[in-house]
């Protein structure tokens, strides 16, 4: 069932400054080691500050991989340098790059983290461009409360937190997660937060959700860590 | 459209881009990033090296090599925003040849490609609110049937009028947008080189028909 990749979404940054560009792309490379194929493109074309499709279309086609590339820039011009370059490109390899309105730093970073763990071009993409939560369900006392063990054994790491967070927001509730030792709770749909709680193992996770379909959206997610995040695996616990 | 035209046409706009230089890079300076100037320059000046290349293609292949030459050439946002005109203008030729009643709806093919790539329109203070002015008023002068001279001296009025009311427009596209209301006050210089594009453009063609 399992499903064997050979590659890992790859990312491409592309910034007016080349300084801003191999920064975050090292950045990147310290977060998700040499797993995921990343390049830096900035810079215009005597070297200041600019953009260049030519340099854009060759980083795509030396990181190009089927199972595809996450692009994000920094500024506007950057995303019309991007997608003219993208253009040059056959129909079938253009479908497999996406243009991210991610922040630079932060979304590349996110997108390294979550595709070093697998993550399809879908889940790298929502997990770079991840919203900032309001929720007001995070501050109050309110709302149904349910507790769950995570029984994986390398806890609740990028894939699954990004599914995880996929399956929340298919709810309308409004859904905090916390661990049962912590005391600020953090939105659930939010896959940034999730994976900043680095739950482990054997850890007690507690959800708590308000909304018409709360209780559902508690059921799904609570059997979800219970079962492993529907992964397949040989040592639980 | 023969190719002695066309060479000529490139040979002032890159004229008229070299001269304008300066004045494009500090216009850019008020409201963007002070690279206007250069990185046009650099583009037609590519495009003037490879005219006796270009002159002798056909019209739509002649148009898409200019447009690919300013993407690659030019960088920033006229590069993509200048060769998706061109291309777009290349796209909407009919049987591969220019002629004045075909001319409008190649400007328009062009326009619309610039609209897709900058996501904008008009009233953004934007090259669009040159562009669009002079391609309505050709379209007009084309539908009264007025001679060239006529043509030429009106499409360039309406060009100007479009630029200059780009000074009281807030900007709403590109880094000039950052500036929100200090933005206004100044001519956007991408109307600027379009105006001046549009001069060197029509007087190749006085040139020729005098």
């Amino acid at each position: 069932m399992t499903h064997i990749k050979k590659d890992k979404v790859a990312i491409v940054i592309i910034s007016h400054s080349p300084d801003v560009a191999s920064g975050a792309a090292e950045m990147v490379k310290q977060m998700s080691g040499q797993s995921v194929p990343v390049k830096a493109v900035g810079g215009d074309f005597e070297g200041g500050l600019g953009t260049n499709v030519e340099a854009i279309h060759r980083a795509y086609e030396e990181v190009y991989c089927d199972e595809g590339v996450l692009v994000i820039y920094d500024l506007g011009s950057a995303e019309m340098s991007a997608e003219t370059a993208r253009e040059f490109l056959d129909q079938e390899k253009q479908e497999k790059i996406i243009i991210s309105h991610a922040p630079l730093v932060e979304g590349a970073v996110l997108a390294g983290a979550v595709s070093a763990g697998g993550g399809t071009l879908e889940e790298v993409k929502s997990a770079a461009e991840r919203k900032t939560d309001t929720e007001e369900i995070l501050h109050s006392s309110e709302g149904n409360i349910q507790s769950v063990k995570i029984r994986h054994k390398i806890g609740l790491h990028a894939r699954p937190a990004v599914r995880f967070t996929e399956m929340a927001k298919g709810f309308k509730a409004e859904i905090g997660i916390k661990l049962e030792n912590q005391s600020k709770w953090v939105d659930a749909k939010s896959i940034v937060r999730v994976m900043s709680l680095k739950a482990r193992n054997g850890q007690i996770l507690n959800l708590k959700a308000e909304g018409k379909d709360a209780n559902q959206a508690l059921n799904a997610l609570i059997e979800f860590v219970q079962n492993s995040f529907g992964e397949e695996q040989s040592e639980i616990e | 459209m023969n190719a002695k035209l066309f060479e000529l046409m490139i040979f002032e706009c890159q004229k008229i881009i070299n001269d304008n230089q300066r004045y494009l890079t500090e216009l850019d300076s008020k409201i963007g990033d002070a690279d206007h100037g250069n990185n046009l320059n650099r583009g037609f000046q590519s495009i003037y090296e490879l005219s006796s290349e270009i002159s002798q293609m056909s019209p739509s292949a002649a148009l898409k090599k200019t447009g690919m030459t300013l993407v690659m050439k030019v960088g920033g946002a006229s590069g993509p925003l200048y060769g998706s005109f061109f291309m777009g203008m290349a796209k909407h030729i009919k049987n591969d040849s220019i002629i004045l009643e075909h001319l409008p709806a190649m400007l328009w093919g062009g326009i619309e490609d610039v609209q897709k790539r900058g996501k904008s329109e008009a009233g953004q203070k934007t090259m669009l609110d040159t562009l669009i002015p002079a391609a309505k008023q050709l379209e007009n002068e084309i539908e009264q049937g007025s001679c060239n001279k006529d043509i030429i001296e009106n499409v360039i009025k309406a060009a100007e009028v479009g630029c200059e009311s780009t000074k009281t427009m807030k900007a709403l596209k590109g880094r000039a947008s950052y500036l929100g209301e200090r933005s206004i006050g100044h001519i956007d210089p991408g109307a600027m080189s379009s105006l001046l594009l549009i001069k060197a453009i029509c007087n190749s063609i006085d040139v020729k028909n005098e």
